[in-house]
């Protein structure tokens, strides 16, 4: 009976490290030919591996960052890699981001979850000699080199700047988000605050409402919301739990007067902006954060010029209605 | 029996003190809040709960065996992404519909094979089956939603339709409860679930095949897992890794909130009924009373732990 129970608890470990590989480290990019073999600094050894960390790994959203990352990393010819949790836990993204920085990689481009939580491991990183960028979600005190973003105070602008060019006449607005991500609260912070500066837009936020970064929990909260004021005639989510919730919830409610813009372009919301569902998402600079990253992370780890280097980079928005959706399925 | 007596056993029996919570706090809300007793607030906190409803069933079960599931919500994404990746590759839906509830199956045969066969603890085994059903749904998707537009009308009618305006999903999982309910309480294989939650050991010694029910607890269990995740995908139409992201939690709330404990021995599917009953309406109710985002979680914390205390000490005061 001993042995049974050892061979089966072999087994599970196996299956339990099969699931942490999974849920861990990404496909490494395919390296690209380096025939002339370090003959110029932009041609970089196979061997230099460059990290991109990010939380609620897995998303659409960080899929095209990596896309960027992953592109150009394979113009410089070097390795690149992805690795995340995927859940919005800070201390699950601490560790993800210290375990990769123990590998000792050349650069490494992290999205924060929280931008204090993250500043010692990100200096720790860079004392030992490791480029580190932030882009999405900044770190401000730390030593990162440099911050790749559309910024998402301004993204919440637009959003309200979108919103107001399709009702004119304005209207109350919900917004659905997690409460407490700092990515989510900059873009409610920045959408409220445009709604106030231009009161002529007749936009009001009426109500912040909690998807708990789950679309059940999102459903079942906005639908109380919507309950509880139906005065709302616009839902803007702010990530993709909520987006992927909202067109049900106003379907629930039987309204047909609720306009929902959303963030982020998972094929799922594509779909319901195709079908008429959700009227537009904003796509943010994704592959331009992850492109830029790596081309940025490659040149400090080979010396180039870094004084070069702005602090901040917009990588920009972009406005997906029907018109133009196709463009984004990855 | 007098209507004395009748009452004094009903307030003996541990779910009263959370039905009378739960009559209290809609009166409460809807005093300061009429539209709280609208037909289509009702209607959305029934749907709403639903997903929760068919977990905590799963929960009381185990809870009263003496074990814990924390797999639940993964198993309910690895559910819905298996039954909507499926059906995108050309499967019929029905089809893909049997194939994840099989996949339920074969988890909780897992899962009670380790804890029934083998004796490992529930907490880990279902910690890990927690990771690797949530792992696989990723694989399975790699991360991205998966958009089910055009699925027939008769899947989307389960999770998405109304019999008499009510919310088919609620329906099912309000029938699911009764029959589990009746089982719990008058079926002899069920009972057993109590006497091996009460004591292992003693259970054993009267002749009751403790491993044989561990297992077959674990795969009902899974099973209703699977059907919260089949469910879902039906109403959102969108098969999410994501999805049931923390449901574990809520289950565990709901059941121990109806009177089951962390211990075994005790507990009904009425009581985690009842316990989910009221997690919902203190969610709505904070929404609706205008309660600041940021402050709903705290109250909703501190409501549910006096609910708790008051169920607990009327109970121990009457025993």
């Amino acid at each position: 009976m001993n042995s049974k129970r050892l061979i089966l608890a072999g087994l599970l470990l196996v299956v339990a490290m099969g699931s942490v590989f999974a849920n861990g480290t990404g496909e490494a990019a395919a390296a690209a030919g380096t025939e002339n073999g370090g003959s110029s600094v932009l041609v970089g050894d196979p061997s230099e591996q460059y990290y991109m960390v990010t939380f609620t790994s897995g998303q659409d959203y960080w899929k095209s960052c990596y896309e960027g990352f992953q592109e150009a990393g394979a113009q410089f010819g070097i390795e690149t890699q992805y690795a995340g949790d995927p859940t919005p836990d800070v201390a699950k993204q601490v560790t993800v981001f210290d375990q990769v920085a123990a590998r000792r990689p050349m650069g490494i481009a992290v999205t924060c979850a929280n931008a204090e939580a993250m500043r010692e491991s990100i200096n720790r990183a860079v004392a030992d000699g490791i480029a580190v960028v932030t882009f999405d979600s900044d770190s401000p005190d730390s030593d990162r080199a440099t911050y790749l973003a559309t910024g998402n105070a301004a993204a919440g602008e637009e959003a309200a700047k979108y919103l107001a060019s399709i009702m004119p006449d304005g209207g109350n607005v919900a917004l659905l988000y997690l409460v407490g991500a700092e990515n989510s609260e900059a873009r409610a912070q920045g959408f409220e605050d445009w709604t106030i500066a231009n009161p002529e837009s007749g936009l009001k936020v009426v109500a912040k409402v909690n998807d708990r970064g789950e679309q059940t929990e999102a459903a079942r909260n906005m639908s109380a919301q919507l309950q509880a004021d139906p005065s709302i005639t616009a839902i803007v989510c702010l990530d993709s739990p909520a987006s992927l919730a909202a067109p049900t919830v106003v379907q629930e409610a039987g309204r047909t007067d609720i306009t929902i813009v959303t963030f982020d372009t998972d094929t799922a919301i594509l779909d319901m902006i195709k079908n008429g569902q959700i009227a537009a998402t904003l796509a943010q600079g994704t592959y331009n954060m992850g492109y830029l990253s790596m081309k940025f992370l490659y040149d400090m780890a080979h010396d180039l010029p870094a004084k070069a280097l702005p602090s901040y980079i917009d990588t920009g928005i972009t406005i997906v209605t029907a018109e133009n959706a196709d463009e984004y399925y990855m | 029996m007098e209507i004395k007596d009748l009452g004094r056993s009903l307030l003996r029996k541990r779910g009263t003190t959370v039905f009378l919570i739960i009559i209290a706090s809609v009166v409460f809300v809807s005093i300061l809040e009429p539209i709280f007793l609208r037909w289509s607030n009702i209607r959305s906190i029934m749907i709403g709960m639903s997903s929760d409803g068919l977990m905590t069933i799963a929960m009381t079960l185990v809870l009263v065996l003496g074990g814990i599931d924390l797999s639940v919500g993964s198993v309910a994404a690895l559910s819905c992404v298996i039954t909507g990746g499926l059906y995108l590759s050309g499967m019929d839906i029905w089809l893909a519909v049997l194939i994840a509830l099989a996949v339920g199956v074969l988890v909780g045969l897992f899962d009670g094979i380790m804890i029934g066969k083998l004796g490992l603890p529930p907490f880990i085994v279902t910690l890990g089956m927690m990771s690797l059903a949530r792992g696989g749904a990723y694989i399975f998707t790699q991360g991205s939603p998966l958009s089910l537009s055009g699925a027939p009308e008769s899947f989307r009618f389960i999770g998405a339709g109304y019999i008499a305006d009510v919310p088919v999903f609620f329906l099912i999982f309000i029938v699911l409860a009764a029959i589990f309910d009746f089982l719990m309480k008058h079926a002899t294989v069920f009972r057993s679930i109590f006497y091996i939650g009460s004591n292992e050991k003693a259970a054993k010694l009267s002749g009751i095949n403790v491993s044989k029910v561990k297992i077959w607890v674990y795969i009902v269990s899974a099973l209703l897992a699977t059907l919260a995740g089949i469910l879902s995908l039906s109403r959102f139409n969108v098969a999410t890794p994501s999805l049931g992201s923390g449901a574990e939690t809520r289950a565990i709330s709901a059941a121990v909130i109806g009177g089951a404990t962390m211990t075994g021995g005790v507990g009904s599917v009425l009581g985690g009924v009842l316990g989910v009953i009221l997690l919902n309406i203190v969610n709505s109710a904070l929404i609706m009373l205008n309660v600041s985002v940021y402050w709903q979680d705290f109250v909703s914390g501190f409501i549910l732990i006096l609910a708790v205390t008051i169920d607990f000490l009327s109970h121990r005061k009457k025993s």
